[in-house]
């Protein structure tokens, strides 16, 4: 009995400690933890983009992808379809720069930030969208606003606001993350000029665990101004695969 | 022609069986209509490109690569060069005879790139013909002496050159390249040296190259032989929110005079996806005024020995995606020495998966004897390009 007791009180303490840790949280915290979810020291994946355009057309696209150092460097090659097959893109300092490599040319030209708001290959992602998440902590200024529910999971809900220096492409964020995953499940990304003006939203599923890691297999970007939207999917992923940094160079975009 | 082909086929299925599996085979067909009118005449070129390409990865990341380009043309094959120089220049050649000033197109079948590339630790060696693409510049590169890039779409791919490359990775961002480009002697090779760094968000590079430059004197039909030193660099990068980029070199001669060409460019995204660029660039080789634009500079200009026949020009280049699909751009092309331009609007489409439409307009709008002179004609030109 005595023991039982003494389970049941270490129980509550942990309990209570737990709920004042969580109350504790504040929404940096929130997006540090996801971001050391979603930014992994090395992932390796190959990629399903299928882009759906204004007319209904779908285009496909597949590419590799590596990322090193939780995010900070990362380089991706297109391998279908063959008019885009070889183009690589390489972004190294969380996306602050980035390099295009066109084979058709063998020519490599440097890309400036304004780049990052370009669409990727017609689809609703920018290069932006791509880079690491680490900029919503740097560029950002977040704040906790009420639990909402996403699929039935409950969230917490953070609004960003793009700080003055921040050269991103979207003046306000809203993002909601799983409560106890620390998922993001989704994001809504807004004008860059006008924080009212709804832009596009990111909806994160069928997520499983991959090497012991919450994986997001599937994400679909809508362009809610123009009502098109983008897949990507997973086809394979991997965690923890040594890669060389000779690989995140000019010389690794033409390999 | 049926020969070339069964060369060809014959090429394709040996490296097929010696690859295996490893051996992909892929490329483009290129249909082009290409129409200029001149005067009261109308001139319609039609072409059609197949390229084939191999590519192989083998073990130890040594990469086997190779494209074949088959070439056939159409409707007017015999284009006579007075045609398409200003009157006042046109004029005078017209005393010669007219086989010595017409160039033919003819159905061709050429290898355009055949190479091995293989990394032996921090060197990457490329040994045979190969795409040599230098500069940071959209549409001019003054260090680039192996390539002429064209006004109407300046990222086309370049022709194959035959040649002995070496990169090697210093440290990160570092790297060092020698280029040797053969000849019919080692003194009648181009040697090239590349420094390329980076610092922050720049990339910067040092430059030196040897050539052999033999511009022919069209008034005489002689030639002067002379080595080319070219000392330049180029660099690229970003300030306030700008890309920007630059390239220069400064050219030294045996037999003639000493020069400089400098480029410099600055591109941006606006909020709405729109994308505008602009080159600036001074060419030595060129001139102030168009009343001393001469035979010689016309057809250096044809033959792709100088950039440009101004020496101060402009180039303005605008691209807005109308849908995910469909994009417009105009370009502008404006001679600052002598105030005449040139409007390039065009138009792509992606149709489908695999296969590209894009059309161009090329509309000189300029006085008579100037860069680009309305007298030298206003042409249109229509590609299709599938992609298997």
């Amino acid at each position: 009995m005595k023991i039982r007791m003494k389970t049941v009180a270490g129980l509550l303490i942990i309990l209570a400690f737990s709920r004042v840790a969580g109350q504790d949280l504040t929404a940096d915290d929130i997006i540090a933890r996801s971001n050391e979810l979603m930014n992994q020291p090395t992932v390796t994946a190959t990629t399903k983009m299928t882009i759906t355009t204004t007319s209904g057309q779908e285009r496909e696209f597949i590419f590799e992808s590596y990322a090193k150092n939780k995010g900070e460097k990362s380089l991706m090659k297109y391998i279908a379809p063959k008019r885009v097959k070889g183009q690589t893109i390489l972004m190294l300092n969380n996306a602050d720069d980035i390099w295009a490599y066109f084979p058709r040319t063998n020519r490599v030209r440097k890309l400036a930030t304004h780049a990052k708001k370009q669409k990727m290959e017609g689809s609703d992602f920018s290069y932006e969208d791509m880079g690491s998440g680490d900029a919503w902590l740097n560029e950002f200024t977040s704040s906790l606003l009420d639990d909402d529910k996403i699929d039935g999971s409950v969230c917490y809900k953070l609004e960003l606001l793009k700080n003055e220096n921040s050269d991103s492409g979207y003046s306000r964020l809203l993002m909601w993350i799983d409560k106890e995953s620390y998922m993001p499940m989704r994001i809504d990304y807004f004008d860059e000029d006008d924080p009212q003006l709804h832009k596009k939203r990111l909806t994160i599923s069928d997520i499983r665990e991959i090497d012991n890691i919450l994986t997001p297999m599937k994400m679909v970007m809508t362009d809610v101004q123009n009502d098109t939207d983008t897949v990507m999917e997973y086809e394979k992923i991997s965690y923890g695969e040594e890669l060389d940094d000779d690989l995140f160079t000019e010389r690794g975009m033409k390999r | 022609m049926s020969r070339y082909l069964l060369i060809l086929l014959c090429w394709v299925s040996l490296f097929s069986r010696s690859f295996g599996q490893e051996l992909e085979i892929f490329g483009y067909y290129e249909p082009q209509y290409s129409g200029l009118s001149l005067d009261n005449k109308y001139i319609q070129l039609i072409s059609n490109k197949l390229r084939v390409d191999l590519s192989s990865v083998m073990s130890n990341n040594i990469e086997f690569a190779a494209n074949v380009d088959l070439i056939t043309y159409h409707g007017n094959t015999n284009w006579y060069i007075p045609d398409f120089l200003p009157r006042s220049i046109a004029d005078s050649l017209r005393i010669l005879p007219p086989g010595f000033l017409t160039v033919l197109y003819k159905d061709t079948l050429f290898l355009d790139n055949v190479y091995v590339k293989f990394p032996i630790g921090r060197f990457d060696i490329t040994a045979g013909k190969q795409q040599i693409s230098l500069g940071t510049g959209y549409v001019w590169n003054p260090t680039d002496l192996f390539n002429y890039k064209s006004l109407i779409e300046p990222a086309y791919e370049q022709p194959g050159h035959n040649a002995f490359r070496i990169d090697m990775t210093l440290i990160s961002r570092y790297n060092v390249s020698f280029i040797f480009d053969a000849g019919e002697t080692g003194e009648r090779s181009t040697k090239f040296v590349r420094l390329k760094g980076g610092l922050g968000h720049f990339d910067f590079s040092g430059v030196f190259i040897e050539t052999i430059y033999e511009p022919i004197d069209y008034r005489t039909y002689t030639y002067k032989s002379m080595y080319r030193r070219l000392y330049g660099g180029d660099f690229a990068g970003e300030l306030l929110g700008l890309g920007i980029w630059g390239e220069g070199g400064y050219n030294d001669f045996t037999l003639h005079d000493n020069l400089w060409e400098i480029d410099f460019g600055v591109d941006y995204t606006l909020d709405n996806e729109l994308y505008v660029l602009a080159e600036y660039y001074y060419n030595g080789f060129g001139k102030d005024n168009s009343d001393d634009y001469d035979l010689n500079d016309w057809m250096l200009l044809f033959t792709g020995e100088i950039k440009s026949i101004s020496r101060e020009n402009l180039y303005i280049y605008a691209d807005y995606p109308l849908t995910d699909l469909i994009h417009l751009n105009n370009s502008i092309v404006f001679s600052i020495s002598d105030n005449s331009a040139a409007f390039i609007p065009g138009f792509y489409y992606s149709f489908a998966e695999n296969l590209d439409i894009n059309l161009f307009m090329y509309i000189n709008t300029g006085k008579p004897s100037t860069a680009y002179s309305d007298e030298l004609g206003q042409s249109g030109l229509i590609r299709l390009r599938y992609y298997f």
